[in-house]
């Protein structure tokens, strides 16, 4: 469905993005790993549109979508959950909800697709006329990926889901995105909790200095993760892949 | 004393309704667009030259001639940011503040030339009525200015608070980048901001023109007015403005009356500059983006 | 041959420069430097201003110039203080003019005048009204119109002589109060009057200062209100001579009101206030509405200005400046056509005109300071749309009235 062939990408004159591929199938759960630096948000943004490929392409059902504006790409059906989560935090929670529908397409079935997001983060329903800015952390991600499925995305990618949030809470976000690739929708997931991500992957792609080193089955490099990160010392759930 | 006070109140109030109808367009701007218009009081002054070339050309009343006035500005905003504010958005505050204060001279110039140095007036049946309500007295025009900005704001709360559009003008105002990947056109939403900036400060001009005079320089006054009426209330913040542009106006009849006329500028620059120093959001501000265009 | 041809065209080229160079003009004509403020906040009564000296000049070279030499204004744009000392600098310097006229505004003028001064250039103000100008002791400083003090003297005695007795009061029964703009110009004024009114035994019960630029003028009523005044003397600029008018009548000031020249004489107070104008006084130079037997001339520039600029006079400014054009002339005339300072100033003393015979009225004698002391300024009173003149009683088209 997406494919991601080559694209580099630089910041004036640095170049955050050398060589990056890797695809995303219908109905696939992604997860894109690095250590801090190597890239992967630049990735996202790079096919959401916020931030020109100066080479390579980026195709979408076998169509290119790298020259395209980041508002368009949305209306496509790639949604982009940034680091951060980027809620309006002067608006309520209802209406980040609602500008998440802002695409024609989306807005048509906005009552529908906000009933469904009550029923994935029920603690929204409560707090729908709070301001995004008043919400605990673990409720603004969920405001934020409930804004993200209001568009009614076909590829919805996630950038540090589970950053700064209680192990409880990373559990819950988990088990959401779990029902979100359930549903039918492809989640590019970019996370901090290795392990926890290949398990539920389908497939990963580390990055490395802003090149792909690695792209095939969440499988295979869950062993050899699992064995690096012991060799390395580091605790599952840190930020290293290596 | 007593008299005096209730109408130095009420005189002070009436005023500051203009003011926070001015300051809001200016605001508007700013908060969205995230310029400091200095050309505000200057589309003001187009706003009042048309009123008054209606009226003297066709007779037309001014409170009809809003329906021309407002959607003629409205345009030429959309005008102004499409032609002189996007080809330079992004560079240093400085450029846009220079190319705002171009655009001012410009349209102050233009004004001098076409209509001369003259102050143009008219004259309609409800000019010079006065309502007299007891212990104070009320000019007729100067309270229909002072309830049409309050209707106004009524209906700009409304819209920006219920309507997808006014609810994506907010979005872009607190962070344009996630405003995009909602799909939100940012550009668009510029236009219709500098639009909407622009048609309020028309219909400031077109409310004021039944008791005030056109001329080329009359807006600079009034940019200034504007500007130190969104820094009191907050860069962004719409409740603020309400609040300090009717501050300002009581502040400015309070001190004029009890103290002296000579210090009531100086009384609420005082004030914008003492604010500036200690609270630099305003009131109720939000201070978001006065980095951006060179405030802080 | 080629060769021969282009120099022949640098050759013809360079000869007719320098036929058309001004240094070759100034032989044949008379070069006068007019500093006026044409763009800008002061522009409207700029323009005016010049405007009056410019149909002179036009009048002067069609009836044969001076002395048979054709006169040209180098005109210079000076809409602030600045450049009206530097725009007097390059004329002097770079234009070579040796006299200069202006400027309408007394700031302006101080700034231009003393630029000319210090080259020992003329310098001829022909409306600014600042006592100061001529008061510097600058040599070749003059002035042909009316000083503020003045309009002051004017305006105390039309108090003392006409509004006390026609209110059935002593003059020292007559209250007054003063409102003025708070630049240079309206303080000093302002306080000019105040003595004026303490020598002549008026009663002053409030004197209230406000920023001209002021979009608000409830507080300054209010305050005269409250020292319920008879009468109300205004310092003012155009925009809030109107605003003062319009206010007093929102916040129920009855007081009878004189303006003290500016904002109160122009058309546009009686196009913004209609019916709210009548009957206010104003001080002023000499305006249109008065006994044309008193200021011959008179209606021959008004026509001229109408056919030159296709409109009325918006104000006794370009009178003015046109009457004290034609004094210059006439002074250059005397001193045979040199713009020597020596000769101008000697021939400036030494002319002499009496009242009601030039088109402003005013009479011609200058003092040692350069002042012109033979002019004096007029009552003049909004009546119908039309600013009449109503006192001193030789200059009258009607008698004053006080209107309710
Ligand atoms: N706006 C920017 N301007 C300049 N350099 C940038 C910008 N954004 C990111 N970079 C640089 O580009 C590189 C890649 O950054 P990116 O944010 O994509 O990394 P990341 O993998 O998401 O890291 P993290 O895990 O810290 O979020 C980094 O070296 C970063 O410093
Ligand atoms: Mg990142």
């Amino acid at each position: 469905m997406l494919k991601v062939e080559h694209i580099a990408v630089s910041y004036g004159e640095f170049e955050a993005l050398t060589d990056v591929s890797f695809e995303v199938n219908e109905g696939e759960l992604v997860t894109l790993l690095g250590v801090n630096g190597a890239g992967k948000t630049t990735t996202l943004r790079a096919i959401s549109g916020i931030v020109p490929a100066r080479s390579g392409t980026i195709t979408y059902d076998g169509r290119p979508i790298h020259k395209l504006e980041a508002e368009d790409i949305v209306e496509l059906g790639i949604v982009h959950v940034p680091e951060g989560r980027g809620l309006f935090g002067t608006l309520t929670v209802r209406e980040n909800l609602e500008l998440g529908a802002y695409t024609a397409r989306a807005r048509r079935r906005a009552s529908e697709s906000m009933e469904m997001v009550f029923q994935l983060f029920p603690v929204l329903k409560q707090r729908q006329s709070q301001l995004a800015g008043s919400l605990s952390g673990g409720e603004q991600q969920m405001c934020a990926i409930g804004r993200g499925l209001m568009a009614r995305p076909r590829l919805l990618m996630i950038d540090e889901m589970s950053l700064g949030l209680a192990p409880v809470l990373v559990q819950k976000m988990f088990e959401a995105v779990g029902q979100i690739v359930r549903a039918g929708v492809s989640v590019l997931l970019v996370e901090q909790h290795i392990r926890h991500s290949i398990r539920i992957a389908d497939r990963a792609c580390v990055l490395e200095k802003g090149r792909t080193v690695k792209f095939g089955p969440a499988r295979e490099l869950a062993d050899q993760i699992h064995f690096q990160s012991l060799y390395l010392g580091a605790a599952a759930g840190g930020g290293s892949s290596e | 004393m007593f008299e005096l006070t209730l109408q130095a109140i009420v005189s002070g109030l009436l005023v500051g309704g203009v003011y926070a109808l001015m300051a809001a367009g200016l605001n508007l701007i700013f908060g969205v667009v995230r310029i400091i218009n200095f050309a505000h009081g200057d589309l003001m002054m187009v706003a009042m030259y048309a009123v008054y070339w209606l009226f003297t050309l066709s007779g037309i009343d001014p409170y009809v001639a809003v329906l021309v006035v407002a959607p003629a500005l409205f345009l030429l905003g959309v005008f102004l940011q499409r032609v002189v504010i996007r080809p330079i958005q992004g560079s240093s505050p400085l450029m846009i503040i220079f190319a705002t204060v171009a655009v001012s001279l410009v349209l102050q110039n233009l004004a001098l030339m076409l209509f001369q140095g003259d102050f143009r007036s008219v004259q309609t049946s409800y000019s010079i009525a006065v309502l007299d309500a007891g212990p104070v007295l009320v000019s007729v025009p100067r309270l229909i200015a002072f309830a049409a900005s309050i209707l106004l704001f009524a209906g700009l709360f409304l819209f920006l608070r219920y309507t997808y559009v006014g609810k994506a003008l907010r979005a872009v105002a607190e962070n344009r980048t996630v405003a995009r990947l909602m799909g939100i056109r940012v550009e668009r939403i510029y236009l219709l901001a500098f639009g909407l900036g622009s048609a309020l400060a028309g219909i400031a001009g077109v409310l004021m023109m039944p008791f005030a005079s056109a001329y080329p320089t009359v807006g600079t006054i009034y940019t200034l007015l504007a500007f130190v009426v969104v820094v009191l209330g907050g860069l962004g913040s719409m409740e603020g403005t309400v609040v300090a542009g009717l501050a300002v106006g009581l502040i400015e009849t309070l001190t004029g009356t009890f103290i002296s006329p000579a210090v009531k500028e100086i009384a609420y620059f005082g004030l914008f500059i003492v604010i500036l120093l200690i609270r630099p959001q305003g009131f109720f501000g939000l201070g978001k983006g006065t980095e951006e265009v060179g405030l802080k | 041959m080629k060769r021969a041809g282009t120099i022949a065209g640098v050759l013809i080229l360079l000869l007719g420069a320098l036929l058309l160079s001004p240094a070759a003009l100034a032989q044949q004509e008379i070069r006068i430097g007019a500093i006026y403020p044409r763009s800008g906040s002061l522009a409207l009564l700029g323009e005016e201003s010049w405007r009056g000296a410019e149909i002179a000049r036009q009048e002067r070279n069609e009836a044969g110039g001076i002395l048979g030499r054709q006169i040209v204004f180098v005109n210079a744009d000076a809409p602030n203080v600045n450049a009206a000392r530097s725009e007097a600098e390059r004329l002097i310097s770079q234009q070579g003019v040796q006299l200069l006229i202006g400027t309408y505004s007394s700031a302006l003028s101080m700034a231009a005048s003393e630029a000319a001064a210090r080259r020992g250039v003329t310098f001829f103000e022909l409306g600014a009204i600042s006592d100061g100008i001529t008061q510097r002791g600058y040599k070749t400083v003059f002035r042909t119109n009316p000083t503020a003090s003045m309009f002051v003297a004017a305006q105390m005695a039309f108090l003392r002589d006409w509004m006390a007795p026609q209110m059935g009061k002593e003059p020292e029964q007559l209250r007054v109060a003063i409102a003025h703009e708070d630049s240079d110009y309206g303080t000093s004024v302002a306080e000019n009057m105040r003595r004026e009114a303490e020598r002549l035994g008026l009663n002053l019960v409030s004197v209230q200062p406000y920023s001209s630029t002021s979009t608000d003028l409830s507080s300054v009523i209010l305050r005269l209100r409250a020292a319920s005044p008879d009468v109300i003397v205004a310092v003012s600029y155009a925009q809030d001579a109107i605003l003062l008018q319009r206010q007093a009548h929102e916040l129920g000031l009855r007081s009878k009101v004189v303006g003290t020249g500016g904002g109160h004489s122009l058309s546009s107070f009686y196009e913004a206030l209609g019916d709210l104008a009548e009957g206010v006084f104003n001080v002023d130079f000499t305006q249109y509405e008065v006994n044309t037997a008193f200021t011959p001339g008179l209606e021959e520039f008004r026509e001229r200005y109408r056919a030159t600029f296709g409109e009325e006079p918006r104000s006794g400014h370009s009178l003015a400046n046109y009457m004290g054009a034609h004094v210059l002339f006439d002074i250059i005339e005397r001193s045979g056509g040199s713009l020597d300072p020596e000769r101008i100033r000697a021939s400036t003393l030494s002319y002499v005109v009496r009242p009601g015979q030039l088109a402003t009225g005013w009479g011609v004698r200058f003092d040692e300071t350069g002042q012109n002391v033979g002019a004096t300024p007029l009552v003049t009173q909004w009546r119908g749309g039309k600013l009449v003149t109503v006192w001193p009683e030789q200059a009258a088209v009607m008698a004053p009235v006080l209107i309710e």
